[in-house]
């Protein structure tokens, strides 16, 4: 081991117990990591809130759609829809969608009613995720506002259009086969699923015809351009463009308020060098006269901001990763899900994001460190020893 | 004068140079915790003001819901203007594009009196609907144009045409308030009554109560005036998660702001601890002369409070500073059409800036507490053989 390192070290963990420059370096150790916490906490928070919301509206609402225009009916036996579905035929299935009331005794809500062959994978791990005709599968938002449980018989009743008027309105008794919890209220309150065929059959739909397409497999790169007018291809990023828009400009006061804690951390450890080297000013006084170069005393204590950064660095990240990993374990902070989407604090680990965040710590830290040995330069020894 | 503060300044003022320059570190610390803590909680005091006047305008302060007739309301002081109100789950529709909306029957008379939000257009008459921007949007709809409405809720389930009413736009609200631009669509009582078939009478009133007027008060004058059947619910009552939501938000930043004063304690902790080595010889001279350990505690807290109390008042100042300068000359815009205001008001309130000054105060206390014990409590056999 150097000389630098080895007296870097001694400075740090002096075996004399009460050494004012190991406290100073501890407080500025334990200072940093409380502000790398907070800055690792919130781009946790910031990048959860992206997953979260990112999966439950993939997963609802599929990779993407494809539509009519105009919303209007899709024949499945048109050619270029054909060609396509035939082609991928394991990534596409077809819904049905439209709007009615439930009802339950008194109470009736308006819904957003889909047909589907398949219920989407948050919603269950029912086997093979079917849905049987007659049933309906309802969010707990609307199980609620209904007074509905598991295994109750609702009322679907159809609004009808304008065409069908002289034909008595619909109504379909269906039992609630299963009430799903995604954390977000647009679904959990207007979104029910019932089967592919009793849509059609509620909605006035012919057998061959869709809402349209649900594609399941992100990775089909041409569908954009074999997609045309009158149908459109929509994925659920697009749909949801103004949202991630507004969690964008969220950020940036966020990394500004917790950066200024990590600001201060820094400041301390300028603080901490300064400190330690008016304390050790006799010893460096010593150094310089047995002929040490300046730039070795200098070293020492870019040595010694370094090793305060990276302990800052190495506890602040287990401490972060420890919060994150119990609140995603225990959910411990719980949140308003009316306001905020989500029912608790979306932590996650967010790596590329801690790796920067330790790294640009780091640099600060050694420029911090770096700034306060300046001294040593302008020290005098005689002056130093002066002082003893 | 006191000989504790005599000689805690004198302690400071013969410190060298690094240990002023730490000190002044420990300053600028309290002094950006202050600052941010009081902007932020301004901004946010700020923001809440601007969603509570904006809730209020849309939904008045206190809102009697059940059988009442408007007479026996109006006779009570305090009270500006009432707006009795019919509320249901309705469907507007316009070809084969159904949306389900809450359906509310006003008193059109005082419309553009009670509710405080941009309408463009005018406000309904018979046979006519004010709907919300965003509905209008997604509907394709504009002032002028003609939709149907009906309400399912209030049909048997017999057979027969489901009676639609044929509606024309005569006005597009914006309130920028939740998804209320979506949900809600303003009619007149007289269609109200007509569409409402299964609806006896009134569902409510909402209140507005002139300013400088105690709500609460009002609310117990109504409560003993009006029977037990009605209930009498306040803005905060309707909208209870958004209030615990900012409340919550409110402990959370006072939380985390609180972590920079800690890290800023971390520093003053480091800064005072190295004067209490430097000038331990004199604390041991102190405590053989006779001084109790009160006494040296006393002038290392005093130290304390020299140091990080001036930044924290500057940082204090330096916040009110900027409010006061946002309020007057609005350097933060806002989107005006959202807000009806272009700057941002910055809110501060005597409890915030209390819970301020407390916090530092607290801080400072602890650091100077735990750096000043060690030396208070030093043997004065050690303190005087300190160095040598």
């Amino acid at each position: 081991m150097s000389f630098n390192f080895r007296l870097a070290l001694r400075y740090l963990f002096s075996p004399n117990k009460s050494s004012f420059s190991s406290t100073a370096s501890w407080l500025a150790i334990g200072g940093l990591s409380i502000g790398i916490t907070a800055l690792m906490l919130t781009a946790s928070i910031i990048h959860g809130f992206q997953k979260v919301i990112s999966e439950k509206l993939s997963s609802f609402e599929g990779q993407g759609r494809i539509q009519h225009i105009l919303g209007n009916q899709i024949d499945l036996t048109n050619p270029t829809l054909d060609s396509l579905i035939q082609s991928y035929s394991k990534s596409f299935s077809p819904f049905v969608r439209g709007v009615c009331m439930v009802r339950s005794g008194s109470h009736a809500d308006g819904v957003l009613i889909e047909g589907v062959k398949l219920l989407p994978k948050a919603i269950s791990d029912y086997p093979n995720n079917k849905i049987k005709p007659g049933e309906i599968v309802v969010g707990n938002g609307l199980a609620q506002e209904l007074k509905i449980e598991q295994g109750d018989t609702v009322f679907l009743q159809v609004f009808s259009s304008g065409q069908s008027s002289p034909f008595p309105r619909k109504i379909k008794p269906v039992m609630v086969k299963e009430i799903f919890h995604s954390g977000l209220q647009e679904y959990d309150k207007t979104l029910a699923y019932i089967d592919l065929d009793d849509a059609r059959n509620l909605f006035g739909f012919e057998n061959n015809f869709v809402s349209g397409m649900i594609l399941s497999d992100a990775n089909i790169p041409v569908i954009r351009k074999k997609i045309s007018y009158p149908y459109f291809y929509e994925s659920w990023r697009d749909r949801h463009a103004l949202l991630f828009e507004w969690i964008d400009i969220q950020r940036w006061p966020a990394y500004i308020m917790f950066g200024l804690i990590a600001l201060v951390g820094i400041v301390n450890i300028i603080a901490a060098i300064a400190m330690i080297i008016t304390e050790k000013s006799g010893q460096i006084g010593i150094l310089m006269a047995q002929g040490t170069h300046r730039s070795t005393l200098k070293s020492i204590f870019m040595i010694q901001g370094g090793f305060i950064g990276l302990m800052g660095g190495i506890i602040g990240g287990l401490l972060s990763m420890s919060i994150i990993w119990a609140q995603l374990k225990f959910e411990i902070l719980k949140i308003p899900a009316e306001i905020y989407f989500m029912d608790q604090i979306p932590f996650s680990f967010d790596y590329p994001a801690f790796g920067l965040i330790l790294i640009i710590t780091f640099i600060f830290c050694m420029v911090a460190s770096w700034w306060p040995t300046k001294v040593v330069t302008t020290l005098n020894p005689a002056v130093a020893l002066g002082y003893e | 004068m006191n000989w504790e503060k005599k000689v805690s300044k004198r302690f400071s003022e013969s410190s060298r140079r690094q240990v002023w320059f730490s000190g002044l570190f420990s300053m600028i610390g309290m002094g950006v915790g202050c600052f941010a803590m009081i902007v932020s909680l301004s901004v946010m005091n700020g923001f809440e003001t601007l969603v509570h006047s904006k809730l209020k305008g849309f939904e008045g302060d206190l809102r009697v819901s059940g059988q009442v007739s408007e007479n026996e309301i109006s006779e009570l002081d305090g009270i500006e203007i009432v707006m009795p109100f019919m509320e249901r789950r309705g469907v507007v529709e316009d070809g084969n594009d159904q949306k389900v909306v809450s359906l509310k029957a006003v008193d059109v008379a005082k419309m553009t009196d009670f509710y405080n939000f941009p309408l463009r257009g005018k406000s309904p008459e018979i046979s006519e609907v004010v709907i919300g921007q965003d509905l209008a949007y997604r509907l394709g709809k504009d002032v002028g144009d003609e939709i149907m409405v009906y309400s399912p809720i209030d049909q048997s389930f017999g057979f027969g045409l489901t009676p639609k009413t044929k509606m024309t736009i005569s006005g597009i609200f914006s309130t920028r308030i939740l998804d209320y631009d979506d949900r809600f669509v303003f009619l007149s009582l007289h269609d109200g009554k007509k569409l409402f078939k299964r609806k006896s009478g009134l569902d409510g009133i909402d209140i507005r109560v002139l300013k400088n007027f105690n709500v609460s008060s009002l609310k117990y004058n109504l409560a003993q005036k009006l029977s037990d059947s009605v209930t009498i619910q306040s803005w905060e009552d309707l909208n209870r998660s958004l209030v615990e939501a900012m409340k919550m938000e409110r402990l959370g930043t006072i939380v985390i702001l609180s972590l920079i004063f800690l890290v800023a304690a971390f520093n003053l902790a480091a800064a005072l601890s190295l004067i209490s080595i430097q000038k331990i010889k004199e604390v041991g001279i102190l405590k053989a002369m006779g001084a109790p350990i009160e006494s040296i505690q006393k002038i290392i807290i005093r130290m304390g409070f020299n140091r990080a109390g001036k930044g924290a008042i500057c940082g204090f100042i330096l916040g009110i500073l900027l409010t006061l300068v946002q309020n007057q000359f609005g350097l933060i815009p806002i989107p005006s059409d959202i807000y009806f205001i272009d700057a941002l008001p910055m809110v501060l309130f005597p409890k915030d800036l209390y819970t301020v000054i407390f916090i530092s105060f607290l801080f400072i206390l602890l650091a100077s507490f735990i750096a000043g014990r060690k030396l208070a409590h030093t043997q004065i056999k050690d303190a005087l053989q300190w160095g040598k």
